[in-house]
């Protein structure tokens, strides 16, 4: 089937409107939140499952790649059409469908924004608890896709497990629903199998998802240190004491003094590190278990303590992390995000490598990270105008990545393999260890259609060079 | 059939395979198989099940056996895989709070390794004193909880399993936050075995609960007992498990006329010292507000009384009966425990119901040598399944006596994902050669 044949036909499914297919339209769906671009022929926009479906099965007939894609903020590559095809975008699609309280439970449209569903839900005491960072723009859909974390996936968990049945559209247009409302049921767990399949199983036009009773009480506190030695002692003593928080984040010396500089938060000068730390529960336990971390932040040296338990409060002291990101800007014209997981005890091992290989490149190396379960953002400072930083950055990149692996980790933490990560796959699994990867992949979507040139190793890649993150785009209430 | 001892005896070692007057006791189902082999190692694994791969052989895998015979009536057993001299290892980080544990480690010996640095997985599913990690995995059954903690399928990071070509792949990793890659490891757990041989596994683990205590309620009637269940269970304070017994269903008296059956709930309230204050004062307020009486239960009876709860129908006391296992969602749970009451109160069945209304789960248990009668099995099984239809859920048969379980489809429907599971089970397992026929749609 010819392009043109092809734009008409899709045309004819989902209306005129809704076809992108000019060159001059398409560019802004080039890219994603990641590095890489990769140009669709045509971005189609269904309006429910029947239109999704029928778009996916034309395409399918017509020998073309299917690149699922949400709000497009993922940040390796999942929804750049590397190899060319039909973007199938399912933001139109973002209704909630159905609430369930007395069951807890919420149908939803993959279009749905993260955030608009807990707050959809919070008049009846409910919310959805998998937040990634990118939660006021990312969509559910894309969270399944990516298996999408956040800071309150330390206590509860990433989106597996909380997506209790999906309805797919397959690679020829078939539409089929796996699990069920409940866990429990006869068969093999083929929700498990597909949430963080990056899109190359099928495209989700409906999600079940449980919800959590808002908690009765929460905790939030910001503990302040001279050392970072020392709030990651803090950290273990946290973690052996027998309350799991529901959150604990940290920042490095240099994060600090971005957001000090970029916001006035009123960190003390000689800050070392910062300790976000948040307990829940019922009354009772949430101030006991309050009690306890503070004493063992102080116990650990911490400087200064700050603790809340009302919403304002409590959103201010989150303000400084959350702030971290965009407040790179004030040290560098570019940052260069790298998302990478470790055994949490390996925290500060890995982070003396950072910083080993920040003084081999040059670049200086902030450092966010969710420090709870061992997830590290170390952010490469830079300036892409200038001559050869960006292949050095790169380097860095993969540097720690090794780093992270050596350690007992694992390439990606949250982000996904996508474009970015796939030629590091070798780093951590065999070709045995792929293969098997691969026939559960064969076994939903054989024809290689659907999402190609993601998570496996060769294949398509982005031939355009790197396009840097800039911190301008960081300034839209984005933070990871 | 080719002569599968002899052709095994020339692969491994003379005294990895049973001699044939202890076939039977590895009998799955009745059905003997032709050849059993005791491994000792991976390679030993891995030679046999290629073998057995290129020979088309049907293979049953075994760890414990304790609930081999869970899964549908194998039409055929060629050779038993059993793993029962394969070795125990436990790799404990407490700091990263996981544990990586060979399928060969006990449940027990696992969370007394854990134990030690005061952690624990919060997994209860049937026998767990006597069963192995790769059998626990395989057969994914949870117990009372799974209410608060899911189940192990939420609690698996990583996992490394044997393809019947004999090669390993491992999926996930040792870290609580993992997206590189698929996660296959889930669609091992729960599978029986039929997409490959479970050879380790990577569990994030939990501290033990600071204080952990048990109380039992009195209802006058199980519906009531489960409309209570369901309000505390709303609350902040609500237990982290609670189970509803109603034991003894059409037992008669030495007069012969029919005893009431005893209706009980028992909930486990976890938590610091003044958290459990609230949590028990409030529930036992609850409680005396919506009918009936409650008590403490001391720390012994009540862990007696969990593992009680949780090998419920599957222990040695329950002896020969048909376990069926209804679920559905939590607010049907009231209708279809009622349900299957009146089914067997219309049968004059003696039967015994577990009912778990905060995971929506009823396990009810009908003792006696007739249901082995294949015509009383399956009218029962058809009810049941009927029950279950109308609140959306379903009902599996975990144990029914032969030659009725012959007769049964002792899963039922797995819904419109069957297609994409066969698939996946081509991909897997190309000649179905494990423990084949006794999944969901016969795989």
């Amino acid at each position: 089937m010819d392009k043109q044949r092809l734009i008409a036909e899709l045309q004819r499914v989902v209306g005129r409107r809704y076809v992108i297919h000019h060159p001059d339209d398409l560019l802004v769906y080039e890219y994603d939140g990641s590095v890489d671009r990769g140009m669709p022929t045509a971005v189609v926009f269904p309006a429910d499952t029947a239109q999704t479906a029928a778009v996916v099965k034309l395409a399918h007939q017509a020998g073309v790649p299917i690149v699922p894609r949400g709000a497009g903020t993922g940040l390796s590559g999942g929804a750049i059409a590397v190899a060319g095809g039909v973007e199938i975008a399912m933001t139109r699609m973002r209704r909630v469908l159905e609430v369930d309280t007395a069951n807890r439970i919420a149908v939803v449209e993959p279009g749905l924004v993260n955030l608009d569903l807990s707050t959809a839900v919070a008049p009846m005491g409910l919310y959805y608890a998998p937040d990634p960072s990118s939660q006021r723009a990312c969509t559910i859909g894309g969270n399944v896709a990516e298996n999408s974390g956040g800071p309150h996936c330390l206590r509860y968990g990433t989106t597996t497990n909380h997506v209790l049945a999906l309805e797919i559209v397959l690679e020829d247009g078939s539409v089929v629903w796996l699990g069920d409302r409940y866990r429990g049921g006869p068969g093999y767990d083929l929700v498990g199998a597909f949430v963080g399949s990056e899109g190359m199983m099928g495209v989700v036009t409906k999600a079940v998802v449980r919800l959590l009773p808002m908690p009765e009480s929460v905790s939030t506190m910001m503990a302040v240190f001279p050392e970072m030695d020392q709030a990651s002692a803090a950290v273990s003593r946290v973690i052996g004491s027998g309350f799991i928080p529901s959150a604990m984040e940290m920042m490095d010396k240099l994060s600090i003094k971005a957001v000090e500089t970029a916001m006035r938060f009123g960190y003390p000068q000689d800050a070392g590190a910062v300790l976000l730390i948040e307990v829940d529960g019922i009354a009772e336990e949430t101030a006991e278990a309050s009690a306890s971390v503070q004493a063992l932040c102080r116990g650990e040296g911490a400087s200064e303590i700050r603790a809340a338990t009302e919403a304002a409060e409590r959103a201010r002291l989150w303000a400084g992390r959350k702030g971290a990101l965009g407040a790179l800007g004030t040290l560098a014209p570019n940052y260069y995000l790298v998302d990478g997981v470790v055994p949490r005890t390996q925290l500060l091992t890995v982070l003396r490598r950072v910083g080993e290989i920040s003084r081999d490149v040059g670049f200086p190396i902030a450092n966010v990270f969710h420090a709870g379960d061992g997830n590290l953002h170390p952010c490469v400072l830079f300036d892409e105008r200038q001559k050869g930083h960006t292949p050095r950055v790169l380097e860095a990149g993969g540097e720690i990545l090794k780093a992270c692996v050596a350690a007992g980790g694992t390439l990606t933490g949250e982000h996904g393999v996508g474009l970015e990560k796939k030629a590091f796959m070798p780093l951590v699994y065999t070709d045995a260890d792929l293969g098997a990867m691969l026939r559960l992949k064969q076994a939903f979507a054989p024809s290689g259609l659907l999402n190609p040139g993601k998570v496996f190793p060769g294949g398509p890649s982005c031939g355009e060079g790197f396009r840097p993150a800039s911190a301008a785009k960081a300034d839209a209430g984005m933070w990871v | 059939m080719a002569d599968v001892q002899g052709a095994l005896a020339k692969a491994l070692p003379q005294d990895s395979l049973a001699p044939a007057s202890e076939l039977r006791h590895y009998a799955v189902d009745g059905v003997t198989p032709q050849a059993v082999v005791l491994l000792a190692s991976i390679e030993q694994l891995a030679s046999a099940l290629a073998l057995a791969n290129e020979q088309g052989w049907a293979v049953a895998v075994r760890g414990s056996g304790s609930l081999a015979d869970y899964g549908g009536v194998p039409k055929r057993i060629d050779v038993v895989l059993s793993l029962e001299r394969m070795p125990a290892a436990i790799d404990h980080a407490p700091g990263d709070m996981t544990v990586t544990a060979s399928a060969a480690t006990t449940l027990s010996a696992l969370q007394e390794t854990l134990g030690k640095a005061g952690q624990w997985l919060p997994v209860d599913p049937p026998l767990a004193a006597k069963r192995t990690l790769g059998g626990v995995l395989a057969t994914n059954l949870t117990g009372p909880l799974g209410q608060a903690y899911g189940g192990l399928r939420d609690m698996v990071i990583g996992m490394k399993v044997m393809g019947p070509d004999g090669v390993v792949a491992k999926s996930g990793g040792n870290v609580v936050k993992n997206v590189t890659g698929f996660d296959i490891h889930k669609t091992h757990t729960g599978a029986l075995g039929t997409l490959g041989v479970i050879l380790e596994a990577s569990l994030k683990v939990q501290p033990l609960p600071k204080k952990d205590m048990t109380m039992a309620a009195l209802f006058p009637d199980m519906r009531q007992a489960i409309t209570a269940s369901l309000e505390a269970l709303a609350q902040p304070w609500g237990p982290q498990a609670l189970e509803v017994g109603l034991i003894g269903l059409n037992r008669r008296g030495e007069d012969g006329g029919i005893l009431p059956p005893l209706c009980n709930v028992y909930s486990r309230f976890m938590g610091s010292e003044q958290g459990l204050e609230r949590r028990l004062a409030s529930y036992e307020q609850a409680v005396e507000r919506l009918g009936g009486q409650a008590r403490m239960a001391g720390g012994h009876m009540a862990a007696q009384t969990w593992q009680w709860l949780a090998d419920f129908g599957w222990d040695a006391d329950a002896g020969v009966g048909l376990l069926v296992r209804l679920g559905c969602l939590p607010s049907s749970v009231g209708e279809l425990a009622t349900g299957v009451e009146e089914i067997a109160r219309g049968g004059e069945h003696q039967a015994s119901l577990v009912v778990g209304p905060g995971r929506g789960v009823v396990k009810a248990f009908f003792p006696g040598l007739k249901w082995g009668d294949a015509a009383i099995a399956s009218k029962a099984v058809e009810a049941l399944r009927g029950l279950a239809a109308g609140v959306q859920g379903y009902a599996v048969v975990e144990r029914c006596p032969l030659p009725a379980k012959t007769t049964l489809d002792v899963w039922g429907d797995p819904g419109s994902g069957l297609p994409l599971m066969q698939k996946l089970k081509q991909q897997m397992d190309p000649k179905g050669i494990l423990n084949l026929g006794r999944f969901v749609g016969g795989i």
